[in-house]
C-alpha cells in the first residue's frame, strides 16, 4: 500500500469499515512508513472517538466542505473512498492536532478544527479539550516505559507507570461521560 | 470649501456603513429573550435530584423544607423538561427546535433539601454548591465549578473547568484535566487528580490526600495540617510545600531526576506526614515563619 492509499482508506480504518485484508494491508504499510504509522498511532489512541456513534450535523457539514475543497485543490478525487465514513473523517478532524495541511486529513482538520459546531456538541467538546491532556499522558507513559525497559524490575517505575495508565482510563471515562 | 463638502459627503457615506454594521451585528446576535421560570417539587429530605443544564449557570443552595426549588431564567432557544416525585427529581433544558445546533442555556438557582443526593452535569458553565449535606456529584467539561461548606461526599469531574473547594469536610474526589484545581480550609479526605492543571492546597488545614498530577504542579501550603497525611504524585509537575516552623510534619520526598531543596528538618507524624514521589519534577520543602 502507497501513502496515498493510505489515506484513502485511513477513514473508512477509523471508521471500522475497512475490510479486513485491506485493513492488515494498511497497518503494514503504517508499519514501515514513519508518517502514516504516527497517524495511525494517534487514532488508535483514541478509540472513543473512532467509533462514536454520532457526529453533529454542522461538523458533517463542515467536513463535507473540507474535503471538497481538499479534492479541488489536490484533484485527489478518490482521498476518501467509497468505503470511507464522513463521520470518520469528521472524527478525525476533530482529534487530530491542528497544523498546516500537509495531507487531506489536516487539510479537513484546518478547516473543522476552527468550526463552531465543535463547541455543541458536549462529546466533541470534551474530546477537543482532552487532546492535549491525552498528548501529556501518552508522553509520560512512553518515558515511563523506556525507563522500565532499562530496569523492568524497577517497582516504584512501575508505579509510577500504573499511575499514568489509570490517569488515561479516567480521563477517556470522563471524555465518554460528557457524551451521555 | 472643498474640504467641507468633501467632509460632509464622507461623513454622510458613512451613515449607511454604520447602519449596515449596527444591523450586521443585530442580526448576528441570537435573540436574549429569556424566559422566567419557577418550579417546585415536594421532596423527601435524600431526595435524589438531577440537574442537566449545558450552558449558563447552575447555583445549588440548600435548605431545611421538603421541597426542591427550581428558579432563574432560561436562554430563548431552550425549553425546560423535568419533573418528579418525592424521591427522585429530574430538571434540565434542551433545545427548543431538533437539530438546533446551539447549546441550550439556563441560569437556576436550585435549591435542596440539605441532605440531598445533587447531580449536576454542565457542558460549558458555572456550577455553585453550597451548604450540601448529601453527596453532590458536579460535572463540567468547561466553565468552572465552586463548591463551598459541604459536609457529605463531593465528587467533581472536569476536562478543563477551573475547580474551587472551601471550607468543606467529608470526602472529597476530584477529577481535573488541564484547569487549575484549589482546595481552601478543606478538612477530611480527598482523592484529587489532573494532568496538566495545578493543584493547590491552601489555608488553615488539610484533608487526608491523595494527589496526583501529570504535569501539573503542585502546592501546599497549610497553616497546620493537624497530622494530616499528604501523599503526593507527579509525572514532571513541581511540587511546593510551605510547612509550618513550629510543627513540621514528617516529609518523605524523592524524585527520580529533580532537584530536591528541603530546608524544613525533624517533622513528627503527630504533626503530619508529607509524602512525594515525582519522576523528574523538582520538590521545594520551605518553612513558614511565623
Amino acid at each position: 500500500m502507497t501513502c496515498r492509499e493510505f489515506d484513502t482508506h485511513v477513514a473508512a480504518y477509523a471508521a471500522g469499515t475497512l475490510g479486513a485484508a485491506q485493513a492488515r494491508l494498511l497497518e503494514q504499510h503504517a508499519s514501515e512508513c514513519d508518517a502514516c504509522g504516527e497517524t495511525l498511532e494517534r487514532l488508535t489512541r483514541r478509540p472513543d472517538l473512532m467509533f462514536a456513534p454520532q457526529v453533529p450535523a454542522p461538523l458533517r457539514a463542515a467536513t463535507l466542505s473540507a474535503v471538497s475543497a481538499a479534492r479541488t485543490r489536490r484533484g485527489r478525487t478518490r482521498w476518501i473512498g467509497a468505503g470511507a465514513s464522513l463521520a470518520a473523517a469528521a472524527l478525525l478532524a476533530i482529534w487530530i492536532s491542528p497544523g498546516a495541511p500537509t495531507s487531506p486529513v489536516s487539510a479537513v482538520v484546518a478547516v473543522v478544527d476552527s468550526a463552531p459546531a465543535i463547541a455543541a456538541d458536549p462529546g466533541a467538546l470534551a474530546a477537543d479539550r482532552a487532546v492535549s491532556e491525552f498528548d501529556a499522558i501518552d508522553a509520560a507513559a512512553r518515558e515511563l516505559q523506556s525507563a522500565l525497559n532499562a530496569a523492568p524490575a524497577d517497582a516504584e517505575l512501575q508505579a509510577f507507570l500504573a499511575s499514568v495508565t489509570a490517569q488515561r482510563a479516567e480521563l477517556l471515562r470522563r471524555v465518554q461521560a460528557a457524551k451521555t | 470649501m472643498l474640504t467641507r463638502v468633501s467632509y460632509r459627503m464622507r461623513r454622510h457615506r458613512h451613515v449607511p456603513r454604520a447602519l449596515a454594521l449596527i444591523a450586521v451585528v443585530a442580526l448576528s446576535q441570537p435573540a436574549q429573550a429569556q424566559e422566567q421560570i419557577h418550579r417546585g417539587v415536594l421532596a423527601s429530605p435524600s431526595v435524589s435530584l438531577r440537574i442537566f443544564v449545558p450552558s449558563g449557570s447552575v447555583r445549588v443552595a440548600v435548605w431545611s423544607r421538603d421541597s426542591v426549588d427550581v428558579r432563574g431564567t432560561v436562554g430563548a432557544s431552550a425549553s425546560v423538561f423535568g419533573g418528579g416525585n418525592r424521591d427522585y427529581v429530574k430538571f434540565g433544558v434542551e433545545p427548543v427546535r431538533t437539530g438546533d445546533t446551539r447549546m441550550a442555556a439556563a441560569d437556576w438557582v436550585v435549591t435542596v433539601p440539605r441532605r440531598a443526593h445533587v447531580w449536576v452535569k454542565m457542558t460549558a458553565g458555572a456550577i455553585e454548591a453550597d451548604g450540601t449535606e448529601g453527596e453532590v456529584e458536579l460535572y463540567a467539561v468547561g466553565g468552572s465549578i465552586q463548591v463551598r461548606r459541604a459536609s457529605g461526599t463531593t465528587s467533581v469531574e472536569s476536562i478543563d473547568a477551573s475547580v474551587v473547594i472551601s471550607s468543606c469536610s467529608g470526602d472529597i474526589r476530584v477529577r481535573g484535566g488541564k484547569a487549575a484545581l484549589t482546595l481552601r480550609d478543606v478538612v477530611g479526605t480527598a482523592s484529587i487528580t489532573s494532568v496538566s492543571g495545578r493543584v493547590e492546597v491552601r489555608g488553615a488545614s488539610a484533608p487526608e490526600s491523595r494527589i496526583e498530577t501529570i504535569g501539573g504542579d503542585i502546592l501546599i501550603d497549610v497553616v497546620r495540617l493537624r497530622g494530616a497525611a499528604l501523599d503526593l504524585q507527579t509525572h514532571s509537575g513541581n511540587i511546593t510545600a510551605v510547612v509550618d516552623a513550629a510543627t513540621p510534619p514528617r516529609l518523605d520526598l524523592a524524585s527520580r531526576t529533580g532537584a530536591v531543596v528541603n530546608t524544613a528538618r525533624g517533622g513528627t507524624v503527630a504533626q503530619g506526614k508529607i509524602t512525594v514521589r515525582t519522576f523528574r519534577g523538582g520538590i521545594t520543602v520551605r518553612l513558614r515563619q511565623p
